[in-house]
């Protein structure tokens, strides 16, 4: 066919020569030379109608072949459904999981931020040996703004907060976050309405001014135009509650780090050196670089000019920061970094099921490639090109390819729908999962490739027989097909490898869930009640008022039918810490606050409580007394700790009666000593302090209640108390104790269900393989075995000869998949609790299962063979 | 002229057409020019044919193998496509031209009945 394109390509010369001939002829006749040209044209006709008649002609020969193969391609799949629909579902299956995590990744690790040139914005911060999390101070932000030169500009901010927006309709909780005035400048972003803050704004003490988010201005304030320089009044801010509404941020603006912001308040920080004494606010720090300077130079600039400030401090503060270390990124890394090793560790499993789906129908097409060698061969003889042969296996290859394509498409849609509905929170971005046009570009393009790809293995196995004896009936060629046999076993093996690595991970996964699921929580969840509530302060400006609320709100609460008993706290178990603090213990040497080594060791959270806590949540006292009615302010000070705390401060188990101080001069005297919880679910019991007064506030409460039965049915009572009380304060948070528990394990769960759901079509696929394999050998061998059991082999021996073959593949694909397993698992550590890389129990687990696979995979055509009749098989020969 | 007639006229001269080419190459290979000059001589200039249908009438032959075609110079040196018949082509060329006069035999016999019935 290169002649055709060669015959197109001359065909102006050829109608060039044509008429340049017949001008020569007009001129002999006695014609002047451009009467000639003119006749010579006009007698050939219209050149254009000419050419593209002729090309058209060939066009048609293209369309007319390809249709051919394809209806061919048609009725040979037609004519073998069960091979067709297996070959069907398994690239479905491939390429269908394929294209949905492909849209989730897109989605979760390639989505753009909504800044300008986000490639230029650096997320910075500190790292401190001493100190497991990075933190910036305050200080060192102004610092950075007056002395860095690679950076354009150098905002800070802090992640939202929780407030009471009030006053125009219900009380709502709304998150706020806080910037400099410089924040906006350095992300690129325009209000939509009015301003960012300005310098009157962003200081200690400055005009309270507020910007509102796109979701909240339309759902709270009716997309009013005019918003700008109305008040909006917020509870919970330290600086009072009346706000001027400055501006409104645009529509898909996104808050760094938190999911949802409704509000953006200054941070007004203090600009002022660093003195013992004075607070220290903790902030996160974005910058813009300057065009041409790259991360590294930043980096390095930065550490310079804080290692200088360091420099200068008072000697408690200096002796912190030794060894600091400054670190860059881009702000796209940082947000997306955590989720960066969950999803990478997926799509390589994605990767893994296609190659074993591919696999597997190469394996298929080669064992039909040989069955229809005789007709492949006819063909040939009766003079169709070895091209075009190749062409009509390639076709069907391909159609194959395309139409699992297509239902793969279907499927990754159901599958992306599914993980956007019980998919993790935790994973940015997730709700815009949707499997796009591009996506579906890449799926069939993969399809058809994948078509191409293992539409090769039959062409290879097709000609490696020469035409002449494979017209002959009966004996099989034994070289083209020890080739054949010989690649589809290699095949399967690799197919039960990896079928063996994803089931690896998916055991230490769904171990590493079962663990965290397991863990001795040390108090009971069932049939309890959370919610929270927030008081505004300036309704509850006292201590004494914010506890008598609370407890009366409790009282009352108890007085609902079907409550057992009830109580609050500052944080649930589980659920983190409030507030921590080096911890003095009368008779024992005073916490020297500039040794951070000690006074890490004598570290206790700090934990706030109303009576009523520990026996509604079933926290057993194991010394002493609980806190209760009796401790409240003006009673003498009292606190419980936890078994954690005793052991750590009293080894010898005298902690009943001990005085302590933390975070002021007041001494406590220690009352009673409870039961261990944790602050979250994978870290082990910290120490605790419990108390019922803490200056400074009690504003805010995680109600429990215990109740009989389903504690969902008291909320409605529950919201009717609270705003009998007071119909300012929102009640929010309200979930069941269990709901809570496992939405700290949604992440996990998600993990190995996700990886359960590869294993298992891994499985499947694997198991498909290996049927074909034995069938197929089966197959072929139906002489040699009839010759067998006429020499007085008995089923049995024939059965445990295709049981061993099965058994071998099996075997070969277990040693390769636990070697690649061993390597593999390392990468999947930070994702593990409870369970090595290595764990025994969980590889042993997925070798004897892919060996029960294998063996009941071989079952069939084991039964098959041993009801050969060898009279019949040799006839056959 | 309606457009019907001329359609008809059309597909008749495609299928003459491509007769009269193979016939004329029966003769030895030729470029497309010899082939319209030798197919206007033959027919004493009766059969008058835009030369640019030839292109595609020649094309449709090499798709179908009854002729081939190959590069070569020409009487004045210049460069020319020359076509020949292969031996599919010939033998289609013999089938058709059967064809061909089975058909002239038929219509005559009806056209002209008392001619046959004379020679009878």
């Amino acid at each position: 066919m290169t002649g055709r394109k060669r015959l197109l390509d001359n065909l102006d010369a050829d109608i060039r020569d044509h008429i340049a001939r017949e001008t020569q002829d007009n001129i002999a006749r006695g014609m002047s030379p451009q009467e000639a040209r003119f006749a010579a044209l006009r007698k050939f006709g219209n050149i254009t109608q000419t050419k593209e008649a002729t090309r058209s002609i060939w066009i048609s020969v293209c369309l007319d072949q390809l249709f051919q193969d394809l209806r061919f391609a048609i009725r040979t799949l037609r004519k073998s459904p069960g091979f067709t629909a297996v070959a069907i579902l398994t690239l479905a299956l491939g390429i269908g999981a394929n294209s949905a995590i492909f849209s989730i990744v897109n989605a979760v690790l390639f989505h753009p931020l909504p800044y300008k040139d986000a490639s230029s914005i650096v997320w910075i911060t500190d790292h401190l040996p001493r100190n497991p999390q990075p933190i910036v101070f305050d200080a060192e932000y102004f610092n950075f703004t007056r002395r860095v030169h690679t950076l354009d500009d150098i905002a800070a901010y802090s992640p939202a907060g929780e407030l009471t927006l009030i006053g125009a309709g219900d009380p709502v909780r709304v998150s706020a976050g806080r910037v400099t005035r410089t924040f906006f400048n350095v992300l690129g972003v325009n209000m939509s309405l009015g301003r960012a803050f300005n310098a009157d704004e962003d200081r200690p003490n400055g005009t309270r001014a507020a910007i509102l988010s796109d979701s909240l201005w339309r759902n709270r304030f009716g997309s009013d135009p005019n918003i700008v320089g109305k008040p909006i009044a917020l509870d919970g801010a330290m600086e009072g509650n009346g706000f001027t509404i400055v501006g409104v941020l645009p529509r898909g603006f996104e808050f760094p780090d938190t999911s949802r912001t409704d509000l953006i308040l200054p941070f007004e920080l203090n600009d002022r050196p660093i003195q013992p004494g004075h607070t220290i606010r903790f902030v996160r720090l974005i910058g813009r670089l300057r065009p041409g300077v790259s991360i590294a130079a930043t980096a390095s600039e930065l550490d310079a000019v804080n290692t200088a400030l360091h420099a200068s401090v008072p000697g408690g503060y200096a002796r912190m920061m030794v060894g600091s270390r400054i670190e860059v990124m881009t702000l796209h890394d940082h947000l997306v970094g955590s989720s960066r090793r969950p999803l990478l560790l997926i799509f390589g499993s994605v990767i893994l099921v296609l190659l074993i789906a591919c696999a597997n129908v190469a394996s298929l097409q080669l064992a039909r490639a040989v069955v229809r060698r005789r007709e492949i061969a006819i063909r040939g003889v009766l003079g169709a090109g070895r091209w075009r042969v190749v062409r009509q296996l390639l076709t069907e290859s391909a159609l194959l390819g395309v139409i699992g394509g297509a239902a793969g498409i279907a499927l990754a849609i159901c599958f992306a729908n599914l993980a956007r509905r019980v998919g993790p929170a935790s994973l940015p971005h997730l709700a815009n999962a949707h499997v796009e046009w591009r996506v579906a570009l890449f799926t069939l393009a993969v399809s058809f490739g994948a078509g191409i790809l293992f539409g090769c293995a039959p062409v290879f196995a097709a000609f490696r027989a020469a035409p002449a004896t494979s017209l002959k009936s009966g004996a099989p060629q034994a070289g083209a097909d020890r080739f054949s046999r010989n690649l589809q076993q290699l095949l399967t093996v690799a197919e039960l490898a990896i079928a063996l690595i994803l089931f690896v991970g998916a055991g230490l996964l769904t171990r590493t869930f079962v663990k965290l699921n397991s863990v001795p929580l040390g108090f009971d969840p069932q049939n309890t009640l959370t919610a929270e509530i927030s008081m505004p302060m300036r309704e509850y400006p006292t201590d004494r008022q914010q506890h008598a609320f609370a407890e009366e709100l409790l009282d009352r609460v108890r007085a609902i039918p079907g409550v057992t008993s009830a109580g609050s706290g500052s944080v649930l178990p589980t659920q983190g810490i409030l507030m921590s603090s080096a911890v003095n213990i009368e008779g024992q040497p005073e916490v020297d606050p500039t040794d951070p080594m000690h006074s890490a060791s004598m570290n206790a959270n700090v934990f706030l409580m109303t009576q009523g806590y520990f026996p509604t949540l079933r926290i057993p006292l194991l010394q002493g007394r609980f806190l209760d009615r009796r401790d409240a302010p003006g009673a003498p000070l009292c606190v419980n700790v936890n078994e954690a705390f005793a052991h750590h401060f009293f080894p010898n188990g005298d902690a009943l009666g001990q005085r302590l101080s933390f975070a002021g001069q007041k001494w406590w005297t220690i009352v009673g000593v409870v039961g261990n919880t944790r602050e979250a679910i994978a870290t082990e019991p910290a120490p605790a302090i419990f108390t019922t007064d803490q200056q400074g506030s009690e504003l805010h409460h995680a109600l429990v209640i215990r109740t009989q039965g389903d504690p969902l049915r008291i909320v409605a009572p529950l919201r009717s108390v609270l705003a009998q009380m007071d119909s300012d304060i929102p009640l929010y948070g309200v979930q069941t104790m269990e709901e809570m528990l496992a939405s700290n394990v949604a992440p996990q769960k998600f993990n190995a269900l996700l990886l359960i759901l590869f294993a298992g079509v891994a499985l499947i696929l694997a198991a498909i393989g290996t049927y074909g394999v034995i069938a197929y050998t089966v197959g072929q061998r139906t002489p040699e075995i009839g010759i067998r059991m006429a020499l007085g082999a008995m089923r049995s021996d024939v059965q445990r000869m295709i049981l061993r073959q099965g058994a071998w593949m099996a075997i070969a694909g277990i040693i390769l998949g636990v070697s690649a397993s061993l390597a593999l698992t390392r990468l999947m550590r930070t994702l593990l609790y409870g369970v090595t890389s290595t764990d025994a129990f969980s590889f042993s687990l997925a070798a004897f299962a892919l060996l029960i696979v294998a063996l009941l995979a071989c079952a069939i055509p084991a039964r098959r063979a041993t009801r050969v009749d060898p009279l019949a098989a040799l006839r056959h020969e | 002229m309606s457009t019907k007639e001329e359609r008809e006229r059309i597909e008749l001269l495609q299928g003459t057409l491509d007769l009269l080419i193979l016939r004329t190459l029966l003769f030895g290979p030729a470029h497309g020019h010899a082939i319209a000059k030798a197919i206007e001589a033959n027919s004493d200039d009766v059969l008058q044919v835009e030369q640019g249908s030839l292109y595609p009438a020649l094309h449709r032959l090499i798709k179908r193998r009854w002729i081939s075609f190959e590069e070569g110079p020409s009487e004045n040196n210049r460069r020319a496509k020359f076509y020949r018949l292969t031996p599919g082509g010939r033998k289609q060329l013999s089938v058709e031209t059967n064809k061909w006069d089975t058909l002239a035999r038929a219509i005559a016999r009806i056209l002209r009945p008392a001619k046959q019935e004379s020679r009878s």
